[in-house]
C-alpha cells in the first residue's frame, strides 16, 4: 500500500473553546499507482484529513504511513514524496510563474538541470507558456489552479494529495486538469483528491471514499458502492448516504 | 427611501458594515479602546514620568564653581553654600568641566563700565545649553540674584532719585559654555536615537506581517509547509529578510535625513559658512554607533512582528495587534528624550529606552562601552528569545490553522 491510514481521530477547539470532533476513527487504505476520491458534505472532514496526510496537522489519535515512512515519525522525509494542492490554489502574487516553480525547485532539491527538464514537460503538459512569466496576481483561476498543480508536481512524488483539485474551474480548466491527472494515473502515480464534482470522482476513481461527520460512511469501487447502497447509480447512492444533504 | 435604489443599497451595505465593525473587538480597541484609554494613558503617564526625572534632575546634587568672585561683592552669592545639594568645586578647566559634566555651572566675576563710566560689577553664570541640570542650576541661580537685587536694592536707590540702569549693584548674565558641538548633540541625540527606533519598528512590521498573516490568508503559508522546508529554515529566512527590512529603513532615513540637513541649508543660505554651522554636533560616530546598537534591537522588533503577524488570523487581525505595539514602543521611546534622564542600571535594562539612551549619550560625545555592550547582549538575547517563540509558533498548528 502506497498511503495507509489508522484510526485517525481529530479535533479543534473553537474560538468559543468548544471542542469540535473533526475526524473520528478513520481509516484508508490507497493501493500504489491507484486513484482514491473523497466525497462529503462540507464540515465532513475531507480538508483536515487530507492536511493530516499531508504532515500539516497531527492527529490526536491514530497512525498514518505514506510509502511506508509514518507521518509522525519523518514529516521530512513523508514531504519529499507528496505533493499536496492545497482546496484555495493560491500562488504568490508577487512572482512569475517560473519564479514560483522555480523557487519550490530549490526547495525539493532539484538539480537546474532536472528542473528546466520538469519546467519542460509541465509547461507542455499544463499548457502553461503564455503565462509562465506572468505574476500571480495576473491570473486567471484556470492559470492559477494549473499553475498550483505544476507547483505540487514539480518534484515528480509518487503520491499525489489533492485538495478539490477542480474547485472553481470552467468546464475547459477542469478537463485540462482531469487530462493531466489521467496521465499521472498511466506513470503509476497514487493519487487521492476531494471534489464535490460526482462525475470526475466517478471518471477517475478506482476508489471512492464517502466521508460525513468525520466518519466514513461507505468505501469501495463505485460498483462496489452501488452494490452496498443497493443504489443504481452514483448520484443515488450519493443522496442515500447523505439523506439531509447531497454534495 | 426606495427599496432597491442606490441610497438604499448604500444605507444597507452601510448598516451591515457597521454592524460587523461593531462586532469586531480588535476593531472597536482600535478605534475606541485606543484613543479614549490607551493615549491618554500614554500621556499621563508622559507626564509624570517628566515630571518624575525633572524631581529627581532637581534632587541630584549641583557641583558649582566660583571663578575669581569676590563674594564680599555679592551678599546674594553667599547664600547659595546653604542650598541644599549645591556642592562648590575647585575649578580647573571651565569648559572641559562643563562640557564633561562635571560641573553643572561656573560664575566668574567681569568688571565692565556703565555709560558713565562707572564700573558695575557684572556676574556671568556658564553653563552648558544641552544639559538639563546645567540649565535648571543656572536658572536657579539667575532667578535667586535678581530676586536679591530686587527685594534689597532697587526700591532704596529708586528712592534716592539714580536713573533705572544706575539702580543695580551688579549685573547677572547667562552664558553658554558648551561648544556647539556639545549643544547639537543633545538635541540630536535625543531625537536621532527615537526617530530610528520607530522607522526601524516601522519598516520591520509590513514586512513581517505580508509574510506571515498575509501568506496565511492567501493559503500560501500552507503549501510552503507541505514542502521539504525546515520550518526552521523558514523562521528564519523570513526573520532575515524582516531584520533587512528594519535596518534598511532606519539606514535609508538616517541617510536621506543626513544629506538633507547637510546639503540643504546652504542650499537656502548661500551666505553661511559651509554645513558645519548647521550640524556642528552631527558625529558620524555617534550615528554609526547608533546603528550598531540598533542591530540586535532591529533583530528582537523582527522576530517578535513575526511572532504577532503569525499569531493573528488575518493580515487584518496582524495590523490591529500593531498599534498597541507601537504605542509601547513610542512609551519608551519617548521616555528616552525626557529632559533630565540619565542612564542607570534599570533604565538599562529596559529594551528601546536603554538603546535611546546610551545613543544620546554618544552623541553627547560619551561612549559607555560596559553599557553599550552589556544593552546588546541583552537585546541579542531577547531577539533570540523570541525568535524560538516564533519557531515554536510555526510548529503549532492550533496557531497556523488559528481561522
Amino acid at each position: 500500500m502506497s498511503l495507509i491510514a489508522r484510526k485517525i481521530h481529530k479535533s479543534f477547539v473553537s474560538s468559543e473553546g468548544e471542542s469540535i470532533e473533526v475526524l473520528r476513527g478513520v481509516s484508508l487504505e490507497c493501493a500504489r499507482g491507484k486513484t482514491t476520491g473523497l466525497i462529503g458534505p462540507n464540515g465532513a472532514g475531507k480538508t483536515t484529513l487530507l492536511r493530516i496526510l499531508a504532515t500539516l496537522l497531527q492527529p490526536d489519535q491514530g497512525e498514518a504511513f505514506i510509502e511506508g515512512l509514518s507521518l509522525r515519525e519523518n514529516p521530512a522525509l513523508v514531504r519529499r514524496k507528496i505533493s499536496f494542492l492545497t482546496n484555495t490554489a493560491e500562488l504568490y502574487r508577487r512572482l512569475t510563474v517560473r519564479e514560483t516553480l522555480e523557487f519550490f525547485s530549490r526547495l525539493h532539491g532539484l538539480p537546474p538541470k532536472v528542473f528546466q527538464q520538469q519546467l519542460k514537460r509541465l509547461t507542455d503538459e499544463l499548457d502553461l507558456a503564455d503565462f509562465l512569466d506572468r505574476r500571480g496576481d495576473r491570473l486567471s483561476t484556470g492559470m492559477k489552479q494549473r499553475a498550483a498543480l505544476a507547483r505540487a508536481i514539480l518534484h515528480d512524488p509518487p503520491v499525489l494529495i489533492l485538495d478539490e483539485p477542480t474547485n472553481g474551474l470552467d468546464i475547459l480548466a477542469t478537463q485540462r486538469i482531469l487530462a493531466f491527472l489521467r496521465e499521472r494515473q498511466r506513470e503509476g502515480k497514487t493519487i487521492l483528491f476531494s471534489s464535490h464534482h460526482l462525475t470526475e470522482v466517478e471518471e477517475l476513481s478506482q476508489q471512492v471514499i464517502f466521508l460525513g461527520k468525520g466518519e466514513i460512511l461507505a468505501r469501495g469501487s463505485l460498483s462496489e458502492i452501488l452494490e452496498t447502497t443497493g443504489q443504481a447509480t452514483f448520484s443515488q447512492a450519493v443522496n442515500h448516504l447523505y439523506p439531509a444533504s447531497t454534495p | 427611501m426606495k427599496s432597491g435604489s442606490f441610497t438604499h443599497q448604500t444605507w444597507t451595505v452601510f448598516r451591515k458594515e457597521a454592524k460587523e465593525i461593531l462586532r469586531d473587538k480588535r476593531t472597536l480597541f482600535a478605534m475606541i479602546g485606543i484613543p479614549l484609554l490607551l493615549i491618554p494613558g500614554l500621556f499621563l503617564l508622559i507626564a509624570f514620568l517628566a515630571f518624575f526625572f525633572l524631581q529627581e534632575a532637581e534632587r541630584e546634587t549641583v557641583f558649582y564653581a566660583l571663578d575669581e568672585v569676590r563674594v564680599e561683592s555679592f551678599p546674594a552669592l553667599k547664600a547659595i553654600n546653604q542650598w541644599d545639594n549645591w556642592e562648590s568645586r575647585p575649578l580647573t578647566h571651565p569648559r572641559e568641566q562643563i562640557e564633561s559634566r562635571e560641573l553643572q555651572i561656573v560664575v566668574q566675576e567681569q568688571k565692565t563700565e556703565s555709560p558713565e563710566n562707572e564700573k558695575i560689577p557684572r556676574l556671568q553664570i556658564f553653563y552648558h545649553e544641552g544639559e538639563i541640570r546645567s540649565q535648571m542650576a543656572a536658572e536657579r541661580l539667575h532667578q535667586a540674584l535678581n530676586q536679591w537685587i530686587e527685594e534689597h536694592q532697587a526700591a532704596e536707590w529708586e528712592s534716592a532719585g539714580l536713573a533705572p540702569e544706575r539702580r543695580t549693584p551688579f549685573q547677572v548674565e547667562r552664558h553658554n559654555l558648551a561648544s556647539p558641538e556639545k549643544v547639537t548633540g543633545g538635541l540630536l541625540g535625543g531625537l536621532l536615537p527615537y526617530l530610528v527606533v520607530m522607522l526601524s519598528l516601522t519598516g520591520a512590521a509590513y514586512a513581517a506581517l505580508d509574510l506571515t498573516a498575509g501568506e496565511k490568508e492567501r493559503g500560501t503559508l500552507e503549501t510552503i509547509l507541505s514542502s521539504p522546508v525546515a520550518r526552521e529554515a523558514l523562521v528564519l529566512g523570513k526573520w532575515l529578510l524582516t531584520f533587512l527590512a528594519s535596518l534598511l529603513t532606519s539606514l535609508l532615513t538616517l541617510c536621506s535625513l543626513g544629506i538633507l540637513l547637510f546639503s540643504v541649508p546652504p542650499l537656502l543660505f548661500p551666505q553661511a559658512e559651509g554645513s558645519a554651522h548647521f550640524l556642528p554636533g552631527f558625529d558620524v560616530g555617534a550615528l554609526l554607533g547608533t546603528l550598531v546598537l540598533l542591530f540586535p534591537l532591529a533583530a528582537f522588533f523582527s522576530a517578535l512582528l513575526l511572532l504577532i503577524g503569525i499569531w493573528a488570523r488575518s493580515y487584518r487581525e496582524a495590523q490591529s495587534y500593531l498599534s498597541p505595539v507601537f504605542l509601547l514602543a513610542l512609551l519608551p521611546a519617548i521616555v528616552s528624550t525626557l529632559p533630565g534622564i540619565t542612564p542607570n542600571v534599570f533604565l538599562l535594562c529596559l529594551p528601546i529606552v536603554n538603546v535611546c539612551l546610551l545613543a544620546r549619550e554618544m552623541f553627547l560625545g560619551t561612549y559607555l562601552w560596559i553599557p553599550i555592550l552589556g544593552v546588546m547582549g541583552m537585546n541579542f538575547l531577547l531577539a533570540a528569545l523570541a525568535l524560538l517563540l516564533t519557531g515554536y509558533f510555526f510548529r503549532k498548528e492550533s496557531v497556523l490553522f488559528r481561522y
